[in-house]
């Protein structure tokens, strides 16, 4: 079955699992505490992409996922197009009312026509949510949640694209349009921010760190779709323009593709990091402050740094070097 | 005489073993609980009851008689709420009739909201024109049809609230047209012009088709020749194939990335649709169907800030500010 991960019975796959023995390693003990200095609540999970050892904290419970639900999205989009389903290069134009701001095509003055392949590299790259909520419309929102299914996310929901997430926040707040709601939202005390829906992973699209290291795993180890699908996504993720995470954290000889989310409240980053000898590890980490601010670099540096500890506690776990053969084919 | 009420009875003196307080249970006297057994005793033409000794015991016909009698209280019990439910809408067969032209995602998110508000009324679909539906529902051969809009007023129907599901036109991708248009932007009928058309077939709907042609004709797009297709995919390859545009709901183009769909400008005709049912009668389940594919047909593509229009430039836009909280 080159290049195609679905059995006849739509069955996936695992990737490697947690093959060495004495399971999973403790991770650095007192991390979790240093978040609490920078009053934020951690949550995390690591593991090797080949060998499947892995090290988390909180790793099983479900966090809010922001734009890292980009991943599966991209991922649905790079399938269909593998698939025949759409044509990459189809034309889509981005109008004034789906541009609700933030980056990219999303805070563009005027419309725009691109092509579906560079919604998804907008999508990817600085996070744009106009041009996800485009290739949400275009590959289906049902669709997304279905892959999250197929892949094993159990715990993963796709409640909609980013414009959905913005509507439940206007919804929350009973804004009328906008306008009502810019104003609204900057005078919401802090406690009811955290009570919107879009911050609350029962509510809005979530998963669980360990899901989300599945997926990368499956998607470096060409499990995720076919080859050129999961090609696609490890492009895409590493053309991120937000370094100031997990990038910032490995020096210039270590590779690293990634996807950041941020809501007020919430930073979070999944990505992997290829090391000059070629092992490569899936990294989850997920953050929550009371504080609403948006603009954080002390704990951008902490999330980079909580995931170059975890993944050196991991170094050398299977001891590879040959590329040519992953394990468990 | 009242078979299930003195089988009823039976059960439970068969449970006490003991006249006074079987009916004390039932709360009435032991006399006529007792000329009741034996009513029941001559119509079967056995004993129930060994009355010989100072305990009262079951014959063995009377054990036989207690497993059957319970089983068919059971039945009758499970029947009754059935029957109940049924009335209600919750439980039975629905038969359906939908146009073949309504897109499958659209279809698929109806059936699963309806089976979400009726989770054991089966839905029987068929695919049927507006004309074939009409006909049905009117000798009761489908509870319900989702046709072409406006009905008839004498037909004998009721309808639910008029739907009215983006409609555009298809075009093959290549050659694009000139201008505006060909990036995207609205289309009015009068582009088209000097193009040929692909539709249903008048006997599909014939009002539909007339007023159709006479929306065409009114905006000045006199089709240079007419094609009928009467599934969406035959429409497709049509299109594909430089027989003609096309009008229809845009997940039906979509599904194909050699046309391309664009919205159509105002004063374009218009497809509305209704679910209608028969006024005698109708299926109790009807409603919750109703209820459930509305929501969802008007929802299809697009939802609150979409409807709210364009965004004034000046206004700040919602993402800035929530990205911009400190």
């Amino acid at each position: 079955m080159n290049g195609t991960d679905i059995t006849p019975t739509g069955e996936l796959p695992d990737p490697p699992e947690l093959l060495v023995p004495g399971g999973e390693i403790p991770y650095p003990p007192d991390l979790p505490h240093r978040f609490e200095l920078l009053g934020a609540r951690l949550w995390l999970h690591a593991r090797c992409v080949d060998c499947g050892r892995a090290a988390g904290h909180a790793e099983d419970e479900p966090v809010v996922l922001a734009s890292v639900v980009k991943v599966l999205l991209v991922l649905e989009f790079f399938r269909q197009a593998a698939a025949g389903q759409l044509d990459p290069a189809e034309r889509a134009v981005v109008r004034a009312a789906d541009r609700l701001g933030g980056t990219g095509t999303a805070g563009f003055h005027d419309d725009v026509e691109l092509s579906l392949r560079d919604l998804a590299l907008m999508t990817m790259s600085v996070s744009d949510n106009t041009a996800a909520d485009i290739l949400f419309r275009r590959v289906g929102r049902d669709t997304v949640q279905a892959l999250a299914r197929q892949l094993g996310l159990e715990r993963a929901q796709v409640t909609g694209a980013p414009r959905e997430v913005l509507e439940s926040m206007l919804e929350d707040l009973g804004a009328a349009d906008a306008d009502a709601f810019a104003s609204a939202f900057a005078a919401l005390p802090a406690e009811e921010v955290h009570r919107l829906r879009a911050l609350d992973p029962a509510r809005t699209t979530s998963a669980t760190p360990r899901e989300m290291t599945r997926l990368l795993s499956l998607v470096w180890n060409d499990r995720a779709g076919a080859a050129a699908a999961c090609a696609g996504v490890r492009e895409l993720m590493s053309l991120q323009v937000n370094g100031a995470r997990l990038g910032a954290a490995f020096d210039r000889f270590t590779t690293v593709a990634a996807k950041s989310g941020t809501l007020p409240g919430v930073r979070n980053e999944i990505g992997v990091v290829t090391y000059p000898d070629g092992a490569r590890y899936a990294i989850a980490v997920f953050t929550r402050t009371t504080s609403l601010s948006t603009r954080r670099p002390d704990l951008d540096t902490a999330i980079g740094g909580a995931g170059r500890e975890v993944v050196e506690g991991l170094r050398g776990c299977c001891g590879r070097a040959d590329l040519s053969s992953p394990p468990g084919d | 005489m009242d078979l299930l009420r003195q089988l009823r009875h039976f059960t439970v003196v068969g449970e006490e073993l003991h006249f006074g307080r079987a009916a004390e249970r039932l709360g009435m006297a032991q006399p006529p609980l007792s000329q009741r057994i034996r009513e029941l005793e001559r119509e079967l033409g056995v004993e129930l009851f060994d009355r010989s000794r100072r305990q009262v015991r079951l014959t063995p016909a009377g054990a036989v008689l207690l497993d059957e009698a319970r089983e068919l209280l059971a039945g009758v019990t499970r029947m009754r709420e059935l029957v109940a439910r049924a009335g209600r809408g919750e439980y039975g067969t629905l038969r359906v009739g939908v146009p073949p032209e309504l897109p499958g995602s659209v279809l698929g998110a109806v059936l699963t909201e309806f089976a979400a508000l009726a989770p054991e009324v089966q839905l029987e679909l068929s695919e049927f024109t507006t004309a074939e539906q009409l006909q049905l529902l009117a000798g009761h051969g489908l509870d319900a049809g989702l046709v072409h809009h406006p009905l008839d007023p004498a037909a004998g129907l009721e309808s639910g609230p008029v739907i009215e599901p983006p409609l555009g036109v298809v075009l093959p991708r290549v050659p694009p047209l000139a201008g505006e248009a060909a990036s995207g932007g609205d289309i009015t009928l009068a582009e088209l012009a000097g193009r040929a058309l692909v539709t249903y077939p008048r006997e599909a709907a014939p009002a539909l088709y007339d007023a159709t042609l006479a929306a065409c004709r009114d905006e000045g797009f006199h089709p240079v020749r007419v094609s009928t297709a009467r599934s969406p995919e035959v429409m497709l390859g049509l299109v594909i194939a430089g027989h003609g545009v096309a009008f229809s709901h845009p997940a039906i183009a979509r599904k194909e990335p050699r046309v391309v769909w664009r919205p159509l400008a105002p004063r374009a005709p218009l497809w509305r649709l209704v679910f209608a049912w028969p006024a005698r009668a109708p299926h109790p389940a009807v409603a919750p169907l109703v209820r459930a594919a509305t929501g969802i047909l008007r929802g299809h593509e697009g939802g609150a800030l979409a409807a709210s229009g364009p965004v004034a430039e000046p206004a700040p836009r919602p993402w800035n500010a929530v990205y911009e909280r400190s």
